[in-house]
């Protein structure tokens, strides 16, 4: 692995590091066809694979390629595997047996809708075409794919990446065999097809339609003229299909989900324990006026009061899901307005925190960057825990997501620590601290942690979320290592955190430090669409996320005092870095692309 | 024997309170109000003198009655009640600086209470969420009653290096609210109207002026040393204090705030130096520690319910008040959801009870 990682920082930062490839030419045309920057690094992170792969025996997992869902602890082995022979597949499937791969690639293809001219253009004059051909109505990126590699890759890769994007896939056939070898994706089948089970590639495949639903959601994959699935497994979960053609349309169809999800978010039952504690309430308050400390109620509101007493209700009517939900928002609302909630000293205030940012940003988590969280259970269930990760994006969005992470995996509330920048700028600070951030400072994160909480830092603070887009996934400078001074003295665990993804979502190709200066900012970004498209570039390119959260390292052992050992803190923190580096590392292998 | 305390400021709401309370507790032989005009409270056993502390008549003063333990209330929040911004600075720094130098020389001298403000931390958004009284702010106060009270702690640090035989306690009191205090903060909650600067919603502290006079009780009876913050427990967002006075707020843009605090200022309304209006950009939070541990004080109210308090007894009410709310909220339902509207009816808020 190691080498590996140094393939890849050496080749990160600069183009597509074309020369180490086997294919040196490749032309990724079909890609870049598609979106503009995307294209460039996708190509990219799909080739890195090749570097170790090509030291090692040529092993053939099991799964289909199509198998990478999102069952990440199953597969986190697999996944290595996965990773190399992503290229091998293709080697592989040059050298051998073209003809076994054909059924397995089918049984996945039936599953996927895609299309057939694809699959009759893609393959020529292969041993598996034919079966492959008759099987699919209907044949996915996946299956072209698939297909490149029992053919033997060279002419078939294009299309399948032609496929996923756009249509033209015949066009480059034969341009690419580097390509096809780097990410011929079906990989390893192709070796290891002859004796692999029916049920494993059944298992592989419903896995990979699985996934591919998954990615179905995000628009930029979808083809609007696709016609339905023919004949999907039974066990296959139906796509939803997102029509989306274009850039705008995808937009629209984003806002769509997110508007679904705030219907359904109004409309979902209400949860058990509210209805009961309204049931406790109800029977607890006789039907007095308001019996608070406060003044009576006016006149006017009195009569109000005592027409709403009705006896107590029966069982409920069904249907009463929807006004239930209801009742919920007014009743958030009154409790806003007549401020009737609690805030913690940091001005956190849990309810708000969930009512309002984190419905916000699910839609964003869920179906914009498809965020993909492993190692969750590294994040202790209960007790005060640091999370340290590394800070990308031109805007703190990983933060967010982060948080949104933690929330949806480990039902705890991740209290962020931002930079002052934050708290002085207006509707953020009040949203910030609501949504329970504080300032980056010890006296707070101490405070925080020795209060049991799960606090979220980025140390490498401006210096990293402003970096260039070339310097992507590089590592900036820890801080000065006061958060692990503060984990020391609290004797929390440290949990490193590892996000890739969020490099991608505001590519800075150019800064303006004179104007940034005026205007108080610590960068200005531009990225390829910010100031050019206007309010439209600051939404943030769609790329996959993967979130992994590492072993947590103990600090309870070492006394407190440690904290005041320089070295140790500089060890520590330079630790907490390599292994955050080194994660981002394998995970970059590990992602197919930037975008999917 | 008994002690003899000296109060200066003990014209003052608090001061005269505080003194009627210290002369009624065991072990206190005597208690001397200093101010310069005539309390227009009872100030119970206490007797007054009137001394200007700007001039070495307190000397004097504290020469002849031989007092022991002396409490400094008289350190002014806004200049209006003093007349004008310069006779603030100078009844507060100058004053200060002549009951130390009287303090100085008085060889009885065991104890001196210095009654300070959490202005002194000022606000920033690069401060901490909670001060300890170690932490130091990053924008500390430049103007009006917090600088001075930055600079009257200053004096009494170097007056305590000077006698290190007399134990100083310095209380940092959070904004004091109740039912009879006037402060800039009561007037503010007053407005018909709150302006708040545009995006920010603070968290505030607040102490019930019962707590902050047992308080001073506390630190004049008793051993405690050193710099004390003083508030209720838990914060409140300016936008829950508004809610809770029933007043709607109106956001101005924070260029605007200071031309806002000046024009409130002229039309007697409320003070407003510019302090006072980054505290409530960034709000500010201190931490109670030692309070409990050190001053042994357990504030009877919360933060919340000492404004709830402060609400209650001044009578405000408002548009926005919570029963109206409460009942405008039940109205709704009500036209909304007929049959679920036994089911909003709420048992009252423990908080709200407090």
């Amino acid at each position: 692995m190691s080498d590996a990682s140094e393939n890849l920082e050496d080749r990160g930062p600069r183009g597509g590091g074309p020369g180490r490839q086997e294919g040196a030419a490749r032309p990724r045309p079909n890609r870049s066809g598609a979106k503009g920057t995307k294209a460039s690094r996708p190509s990219k992170e799909s080739k890195k694979p090749d570097a170790p792969k090509k030291a090692k025996p040529p092993k053939p997992s099991q799964e289909l390629d199509a198998g990478r869902s999102t069952e990440a602890v199953e597969e986190t082995a697999g996944r290595n595997g996965r990773v190399r022979p992503r290229g091998e597949a293709g080697r592989k499937g040059r050298a051998g047996s073209g003809a076994g791969v054909g059924p397995e690639v089918e049984a996945e293809a039936t599953g996927v809708k895609g299309r057939v001219r694809l699959k009759g253009e893609a393959s020529p004059g292969v041993g598996a075409e034919p079966e492959v051909g008759a099987a699919s109505g209907a044949a996915t990126e996946f299956n072209g794919r698939a297909r490149s590699k029992g053919k033997g890759g060279p002419a078939a890769r294009p299309e399948s990446a032609g496929a996923g994007l756009k249509g033209q896939s015949g066009r480059k056939a034969g341009a690419d065999p580097a390509e096809s070898t780097g990410r011929g994706r079906p990989k390893d089948e192709a070796g290891a097809s002859d004796e692999v089970a029916a049920e494993q590639v059944r298992a592989g495949a419903t896995r990979a339609a699985a996934e591919r639903n998954r990615r179905r959601l995000s628009p930029w994959l979808t083809a609007p003229e696709e016609p339905p699935p023919a004949v999907p497994d039974a066990d296959i979960p139906r796509p939803s299909v997102i029509p989306a053609s274009s850039t705008a349309s995808m937009v629209l169809s984003i806002a769509g989900q997110i508007g679904q999800s705030v219907l359904t978010a109004i409309t979902e039952p209400p949860n058990s324990e509210l209805a009961a504690e309204d049931d406790e309430d109800q029977g607890a308050s006789a039907p007095t006026t308001e019996p608070t400390g406060w003044p009576e109620p006016t006149a006017a509101a009195s009569p109000n009061v005592s027409n709403l007493e009705v006896g107590p209700t029966a069982a409920e009517p069904e249907g009463e899901e929807n006004p239930d939900r209801l009742l919920e928002v007014i009743e958030f609302l009154r409790s806003r307005l007549a401020g009737d909630y609690e805030v913690d000293a940091f001005g956190f205030d849990p309810e708000f925190a969930d009512a309002v940012p984190l419905n916000l940003l699910r839609p964003l988590y869920q179906h914009w960057f498809r965020v993909e969280v492993r190692g969750a259970e590294n994040i202790p269930a209960e007790g005060g825990a640091l999370i340290v990760a590394n800070h990308s994006g031109t805007v703190p969005l990983d933060a967010l997501m982060t948080g949104v992470a933690v929330r949806e995996e480990r039902e705890r509330h991740l209290r962020i620590l931002g930079g002052d920048l934050v708290f002085q700028t207006p509707f953020l600070a009040g949203l910030a601290r609501r949504g329970g951030a504080t300032l980056a400072s010890n006296p707070d994160a101490e405070r925080l942690l020795s209060s049991g909480e799960l606090v979220g830092v980025w140390p490498e603070g401006y210096k990293g979320i402003g970096k260039p887009f070339s310097e992507r996934y590089k590592l900036q400078r820890f801080g000065r290592g006061g958060f692990v001074s503060a984990a020391l003295r609290t004797g929390v665990p440290i949990v490193p955190c590892s996000i890739v993804g969020a490099e991608e979502i505001y590519p800075i190709i150019a800064k303006v430090p004179s104007l940034a200066r005026l205007l108080g900012l610590p960068y200005l970004p531009i990225t390829p669409f910010f100031p050019l498209l206007g309010p439209l570039g600051a939404v943030p390119l769609p790329s996959k996320w993967l979130i992994e959260f590492g072993a947590p390292i103990h600090t309870a052992d070492l006394s407190p005092q440690a904290a005041e050992d320089p070295i140790l803190v500089f060890d520590l923190t330079d630790r907490i870095r390599q292994t955050i580096q080194q994660t981002l590392y394998s995970l970059l292998v590990q992602r197919r692309s930037v975008f999917f | 024997m008994g002690r003899t305390v000296l109060v200066a400021g003990v014209a003052r709401y608090l001061g005269g309170r505080f003194a009627r309370l210290i002369a009624e507790q065991p072990g206190v032989d005597r208690v001397i109000g200093v101010d310069v005009i005539a309390p227009p409270h009872d100030i119970g056993r206490a007797e007054f003198v009137r001394a200007d502390i700007r001039n070495s008549m307190i000397g004097r003063i504290l020469e002849q009655t031989g007092a022991d333990t002396v409490v400094h209330m008289s350190v002014i929040a806004t200049p209006s009640s003093a007349g004008s911004r310069t006779a603030q600075k100078e009844i507060n720094v100058i004053g200060t600086m002549q009951l130390l130098a009287a303090c100085q020389r008085a060889p009885r001298l065991r104890r001196l209470v210095v009654k300070s403000t959490s202005a002194v931390y000022g606000s920033s958004p690069r401060d901490p969420a909670m001060f300890t009284e170690a932490l130091v702010g990053k924008h500390p106060p430049r103007s009006g009653w917090g600088k001075d009270s930055a600079e009257v702690e200053e004096y009494v640090r170097g007056f305590s290096r000077r006698r290190p035989d007399v134990e100083v306690a310095t209380l940092r009191l959070a904004n004091v609210l109740g039912p009879g205090i006037r402060t800039s903060m009561t007037d503010y909650f007053s407005l018909p109207v709150v302006p708040t600067v545009l995006g920010f919603d603070p968290r505030l502290q607040f102490l019930h002026e019962d707590d902050a006079i047992e308080a001073l009780r506390l630190a004049t009876l008793g051993e405690c040393q050193g710099v004390i913050n003083v508030a209720g427990d838990g914060v409140i967002t300016l936008g829950q204090a508004a809610g809770f006075a029933g007043r709607p707020t109106v956001a101005v843009v924070p260029q605007l705030a200071e031309l806002m605090g000046s024009i409130y200022h002229r039309g007697g309304l409320a003070d407003f130096s510019p302090d006072q209006i980054r505290y409530l950009r960034f709000g500010r939070c201190l931490d109670t520690t030692r309070m409990r541990e050190d001053l042994g004080l357990d504030p009877k109210y919360t933060t919340r319910s000492a404004f709830q308090d402060f609400v209650r007894t001044r009578g405000l009410r408002g548009f926005f008040s919570p029963p109206v709310v409460n009942a405008l909220e039940r109205q709704l339902v009500s036209r909304l959801r007929p049959q679920a509207a036994t089911q909003t009816r709420r048992t009252p808020r423990p908080e709200a009870a407090r």
